[in-house]
């Protein structure tokens, strides 16, 4: 392997700190460059609307896998750059300001951003988060505040209402669909969710279109519904995200919701797509993109030992194939989910104590996704079985079994 | 090599387990990561290194 080649990676959260890591732990030998548009160290990203914005982590706690070893695996790091255009014919990366990097090699982990309302600017007490930055400013402001209203009734927006509450605030959540998570949920899991918010004093308006943004005095006022207006104090907006792929525009790459890829993550010769940018095909569930925190370290290390292999490595290439998880924490609650579940056609709900709940989903007779509150084993022990593409019948038996040893019910039977 | 968990930091991410799931499991009533074998075989050891890097609250510890 060449020891004067470059392998350049854009974006520095966890799929391109991973990938970084990943590309000298695989054997590349070369230059590594890793290229962050944010000025700070490399941080992790899920604490920040969870353990941050509640004060029991601090900024320096978020510690991100991977960037303690980004030194003595002699990653150069040049952080406070953007990438902003790519011509993977002449393997150069343009970045801001005009300067071009040259690349052997290059993984694309540009993540995505927060979608905006229709309309909306900047106001003061309007908030998005995505950043460290962005956290750090709502939570200073949430701690004197009495009412928070939250656009979206998704992740984001059930972790912001959930710690708003812990810190002593009345929380209205407002999203045009019936229920909440509806983006990812029918209505019997939006259902159970709606109750453990319900229990913990947050207030919904679910299935109102927003009409605006109150102003007063030039600082955001509320959230106006057709029958009025939800006061508040500040607004967070979380209304879902796109993938940050505006930057390849023109490049010659396939975009389409992402960087289109094959099955090991490919874009084009020597370039790979990593974590929430990637739109790849599984080889269970077809095209899709994640914008999973556990699959953006996955990624991280199919692509690196995929493009160390371009680079001169020795070895079979690797798909992408890893089973998708996700976790959230609301009100002091986890709801954990592996699989892929869009286009699922049957479900198989248990209910145990309390908020202890789970659901299975099936497609075509397959097992495709698992779902827990208040119950980590649970889902722990069905991603094997998603992966192994499970026949439904055998799945809900033996889920059935397992829950049955905890005294949880499945209630179809 | 040998694995610990430190309980008082695990959340039940259960991140390991999807790692290594014959290594670590979650008890059903804590909802915190079990060990199943605290010495493991050299066939494990990589995949016991990825459920620590995996692990979002890093409350897992190798000595190798």
């Amino acid at each position: 392997m060449s020891a004067t080649a470059r392998a350049v990676v854009v974006g520095a959260a966890v799929a391109g700190v991973a990938a970084a890591v990943a590309l000298r732990d695989a054997g590349f030998a070369g230059e590594i460059v890793l290229v962050g548009e944010e000025v700070h160290e490399p941080y992790d990203r899920p604490p920040l609307s969870k353990q941050l914005l509640r004060g029991t982590s601090e900024p320096a706690d978020l510690r991100l896998p991977g960037a303690p070893q980004l030194r003595e695996r002699e990653v150069e790091l040049r952080l406070g750059v953007r990438a902003v255009g790519l011509d993977p014919e002449r393997r150069e990366l343009r970045l801001a300001g005009g300067d071009a990097l040259g690349f052997d090699g290059l993984i694309l982990a540009t993540g995505s951003v927060p979608k905006r309302l229709p309309g909306q600017v900047d106001l003061p007490g309007l908030h998005m988060l995505r950043t460290i930055d962005d956290a750090v400013a709502l939570r200073a402001e949430l701690l004197g505040a009495a009412r928070v209203g939250v656009v979206g009734a998704g992740f984001i927006g059930l972790e912001v209402a959930s710690e708003a509450r812990a810190l002593g605030a009345a929380v209205t959540v407002v999203d045009l669909a019936p229920h909440p998570l509806a983006r990812v949920f029918g209505p019997e899991v939006g259902a159970r969710v709606r109750r453990l918010h319900d229990a913990h004093g947050v207030e919904f308006r679910c299935g109102e279109p927003i009409e605006g943004l109150a102003v007063r005095d030039g600082r955001v006022a509320g959230i106006e519904l057709a029958d009025g207006v939800v006061d508040a104090d500040l607004v967070v907006v979380g209304i879902g995200t796109v993938p940050a792929v505006g930057w390849l525009e023109g490049s010659g790459l396939r975009l389409g919701d992402g960087v289109v890829c094959d099955a090991e993550l490919r874009a084009a010769p020597a370039v790979y797509a990593a974590g929430d940018v990637a739109r790849w095909d599984h080889p269970l569930f077809g095209s899709i993109r994640v914008e999973h925190w556990t699959t953006a370290g996955e990624h991280a290390r199919v692509a690196a030992h995929n493009l160390a292999l371009d680079l001169g490595g020795a070895g079979e290439p690797r798909r992408a194939d890893a089973v998708p998880y996700f976790w959230s924490d609301q009100h002091g609650v986890k709801l954990q989910l592996a699989g892929w579940i869009a286009g699922s056609d049957t479900i198989a709900e248990f209910e145990g104590e309390g908020v202890r709940s789970a659901t299975l989903f099936g497609r075509d007779g397959r097992l495709v996704g698992a779902l827990a509150l208040d119950w980590p084993a649970f889902v722990a022990r069905r991603r094997r079985a998603i992966g192994a593409s499970a026949g439904w019948e055998e799945a809900v038996e033996a889920a059935t079994t397992d829950a049955a040893k905890v005294g949880i019910t499945n209630l179809q039977t | 090599m040998k694995v610990s968990v430190d309980l008082e930091t695990c959340q039940g991410y259960a991140n390991c387990v999807l790692e290594a799931d014959a290594i670590f499991d979650i008890d059903d009533d804590t909802g915190k990561a079990v060990v199943l074998r605290e010495t493991v075989p050299d066939d494990l050891a990589e995949s016991a290194r990825a459920a620590a890097a995996s692990c979002p609250v890093d409350a897992i510890t190798i000595e190798e």
